[in-house]
């Protein structure tokens, strides 16, 4: 569905996409994961032929991004960033216009569109104003056009961003229908856990770079194998002598104590957490909670890139 | 799953219903497709266009001020035009003082022809000799025209030469158009000859000589042969029953029509019972003819002067302020990129949404422009010329065109709307008023007088450069006015040439510059 090779975007002398290979082959629900400025809105618009590629090649539903830009855009769903619509039309009739394009008939184009937003859960709103639109309501439009003209592939640049959770977990379900309908989905996300509910396979992308394509089972185990984790408790009593034993543990890298409570950073492959309960119960304190966070984005490109990737 | 125990704590807000299954999966594994033609991007743009421009306010304020200016423009100068045209048909075409008949020592009768336009006598026009005096005129002669136009005004006192004068009135008002006229006196009978500069054809031009041969009472002397020579022109004729021949278009050729001749001398010979007279014609436009112009003879000039002036301004402004933000504002509410991802050219986008903010103004505008040709009309009860009209309605829609396709460019290029506006009254500045000034400047570095021939020519091609300039070129080759128009400047199929050029120049750069910007 996606095969990429040597992908490249400069931005006057600003390398926003470095050299990336990327394969994403049919059914999958491929996720495209980075933090905020890695390239991965530049990689979607050089994807879906709105920006051309600074070098490298892709293609695209078997198509060449550039010499048969036109044939993918006939097999493509778009759902863009930040999408923008013209605030005087209805949905219906937004959904309506975006059909022409794609020679569907008249009286089809007016079925489906309704269709398709009653799908979404606009069908009360459908004949209203964009302008009338909450953020979430836009997002269900976005996602409503770039399924209009049933696409092989849709793509999705952050479907979720800007959306609470039941809107994001509405919109990680229609994913997985339209999965099971037979679509292959690539969406960009800055979020692990959604990533990690919904994309079998994953790509990195950090300063532009890809640092790992995967599987999530593998990707999480790599990640498990180099991370280091948050452990956050909360409580009384927590005195000097305790944190001092705690810190002699193995596995330890670091404690920051703050009003609320106390972090400690630990490798990932100790099981830690109940370690540093009993030390601290022993000690006398009260401990009211223990939160193990996830690691984030950060600690997996830093688990996957090494440490020198920070400076 | 974890997942739906979190949302089913979640209460709904915002939206009324959340996203459903999607229904049945057979009919979704064969989407179905149809071909993709070339204009369908195009064509749904350009529909989606233009009915957005015919909801726009922008709209209805900048259609109002259309109608205000060409109709309202229309109207008014059509009312203006028949009011000074309506005037009574009738000039005091000439008066000669004739013998001394009556042994006074100098002559002492007065001959007033009374004729219209064209120099066939009018009858019963009311004719007085009349020293105008404050409180009460001194009326001293009073009649009427007889059937040959002429009315005798005999024994005028050697005093009266200085202070009376001639007035005449026909429908309750008085006319004050007695022209200058060469009298010439002929042997061995009495008569005269009365000559007048005119503009017998209505070409607009007062290039057109009458002869009238009376005798001492007007009554008409046929047979009288008339020739008229100048250093190039040289034409005979002879008197009909009315006692009139008529050289026409003397001036062909000569001068800029619309800025005036100068005189120039003919002589002026009649051979009658075979015997030779000459007297000396000097023809000029005097004030009225060369006002000409603005004095709105007929609808053709009242058309070309609603299209130069009240158009040339309006027409960029609609342009502009309907395609400043055609681009701009698609980049700034972020829905260009669901244009960009569509299955056609890029090309496609720009040419769509130019065809449809031309569609949406040159329709209203091509009505609005129809019915000023029509109020046009009816206020001056004359047709206008069919190819002017023609040329009217055409031209403007092209000129509002490359209009609209310059805003594009500047709307392709400008990274905020305020940017995209500005350039876009900054080139209609430059073409509707800065341009005269390169004409004005260069005419002083070419040591051309200002107004001169040279100048005009100059200054027309010079303008003929500019869109706004050229359509103004190419409607004033539509006026009917007869002869040589090669006057101007330039020849005649320039101004549409120029005109299609810039077009055809323009469709390219905005394509052009649209398919490499637009994803900036
Ligand atoms: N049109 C552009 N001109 C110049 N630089 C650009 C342009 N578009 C993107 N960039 C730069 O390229 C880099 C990658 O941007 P991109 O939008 O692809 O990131 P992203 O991964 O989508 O980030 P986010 O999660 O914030 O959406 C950024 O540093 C951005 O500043
Ligand atoms: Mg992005």
């Amino acid at each position: 569905m996606i095969e990429t090779r040597g992908l490249t975007k400069n931005f006057n002398g600003f390398c926003a996409v470095d050299r990336i290979d990327l394969t994403v082959k049919k059914g999958d629900i491929f996720g495209f994961l980075g933090p905020n400025g890695a390239g991965k809105t530049t990689t979607i618009r050089m994807l879906t032929t709105i920006l051309s590629p600074t070098s490298g090649t892709a293609s695209v539903c078997g198509h060449d991004i550039i010499s048969e830009s036109i044939e993918v855009r006939r097999l493509i769903g778009l759902m863009p960033e930040s999408p923008g619509f013209y605030e005087n039309m209805s949905a219906l009739s937004i959904l309506q216009f975006y059909a022409e394009f794609y020679g569907i008939p008249k009286n089809e184009r007016k079925k489906k569109s309704a269709e398709l937003l009653e799908i979404m859960g606009l069908g009360d709103f459908m004949k209203k104003k964009i302008k009338t639109y909450s953020h979430g309501m836009r997002k269900r439009v976005a996602l409503a056009q770039a399924l209009i003209n049933d696409p092989e592939l849709l793509i999705l640049d952050e479907p979720t961003g800007g959306l609470d959770p039941q809107g994001s977990y509405s919109f990680r379900q229609m994913i997985r229908g339209l999965r099971d309908r037979g679509m292959t989905v690539f969406l960009s996300s800055h979020i692990l856990p959604e990533v990690q509910q919904l994309c079998n396979r994953v790509g990195i992308i950090n300063h532009g770079r890809i640092v790992a394509v995967d599987t999530i089972e593998n990707l999480a185990n790599r990640i498990v194998a180099r991370g280091k984790r948050n452990i956050f408790v909360t409580g009384e009593g927590i005195t000097a002598p305790m944190l001092d034993e705690v810190a002699r543990l193995q596995g330890i890298m670091g404690i920051q104590p703050y009003e609320t409570g106390i972090n400690f950073v630990a490798d990932s492959q100790f099981d830690l957490a109940p370690e540093i309960n009993r030390i601290l119960v022993t000690g006398g304190a009260r401990v009211r909670s223990i939160y193990l966070s996830e690691p984030t984005l950060e600690d997996i490109f830093l688990s996957l890139t090494g440490d020198e990737e920070r400076g | 799953m974890v997942e739906e125990d979190i949302t089913e704590e979640i209460t709904r807000s915002g939206i009324s219903e959340p996203i459903k299954e999607i229904p049945g999966q057979e009919d979704v594994m064969q989407p179905k497709r149809y071909p993709i033609k070339s204009y369908l991007g195009p064509l749904s743009i350009a529909k989606r266009e233009f009915t957005a421009n015919m909801k726009s306010v922008r709209m209805v304020v900048l259609m109002l001020l259309f109608v205000l200016a060409v109709l309202g423009g229309a109207y008014g100068i059509s009312g203006l035009s028949t009011s000074t045209t309506s005037l009574p048909e009738v000039e005091v075409l000439a008066w000669a003082v004739l013998e001394d008949d009556d042994g006074m020592g100098y002559p002492d009768d007065l001959l007033v022809l009374i004729t219209d336009g064209s120099g066939t006598p009018r009858p019963n026009v009311k004719v007085e000799y009349v020293d105008y005096e404050e409180d009460e005129d001194d009326v001293f002669f009073e009649g009427n025209s007889n059937s040959n136009g002429a009315v005798v005004v005999n024994n005028i006192t050697y005093a009266m030469l200085g202070t009376y004068s001639i007035r005449v009135t026909y429908e309750g008002e008085e006319i004050d158009r007695a022209r200058t006229s060469y009298a010439l006196e002929l042997s061995p009978k009495p008569a005269y000859v009365l000559a007048h500069v005119l503009d017998l054809d209505d070409d607009n031009v007062e290039d057109d000589v009458l002869v009238m041969v009376t005798d001492g009472d007007g009554i008409p002397i046929a047979d009288v042969e008339v020739s008229l020579s100048a250093s190039n022109y040289h034409n005979n004729g002879t008197t009909d029953a009315k006692g009139t021949v008529t050289f026409r278009n003397l001036m062909a050729g000569e001068g800029d029509p619309f800025m005036g001749f100068s005189p120039k001398k003919y002589d002026v010979e009649i051979t009658h019972s075979g015997s030779i007279s000459t007297n000396t014609l000097y023809i000029y436009q005097d004030d009225e003819s060369m006002t000409s112009l603005f004095e709105f003879e007929g609808p053709d000039e009242i058309i070309y002067f609603v299209a130069s002036v009240f158009i040339m301004m309006l027409g960029p402004i609609i342009a502009i302020s309907l395609s400043f933000d055609s681009i701009t504002k698609e980049k700034l509410q972020r829905s260009m990129d669901f244009l960009l991802s569509r299955p056609m050219g890029r090309r496609g986008i720009i040419v769509g949404k130019f065809l449809g903010i031309l569609s949406a103004i040159a329709l209203p505008v091509t009505a609005i422009n129809l019915l000023a040709v029509v109020v046009i009309s009816s206020v001056t009860n004359k047709s206008p010329t069919g190819s002017l009209v023609a040329g009217f309605l055409v031209y403007t829609v092209v000129f509002i065109a490359i209009y609209i396709l310059l805003q594009q460019i500047f709307s392709t290029l400008a990274k905020t709307t305020g940017t995209a506006i500005l350039s876009g009254i900054a080139i209609w500045l430059i073409f509707n008023m800065f341009w005269s000034l390169i004409s004005i400047a260069a005419g002083a570095a070419m040591g051309y007088q200002l107004g001169s021939d040279a100048w005009i020519k100059m200054n027309n091609q010079i303008g003929l450069m500019n869109p706004s300039g050229s359509y103004q070129l190419a409607l004033a080759y539509l006026l009917p006015v007869e002869g040589e128009v090669s006057i101007l400047g330039v020849p005649g199929w320039l101004p549409p040439v120029v005109m299609a050029v810039w077009l055809v120049v323009m469709f390219l750069l905005a394509t052009e510059i649209f398919v490499r910007k637009a994803d900036s």
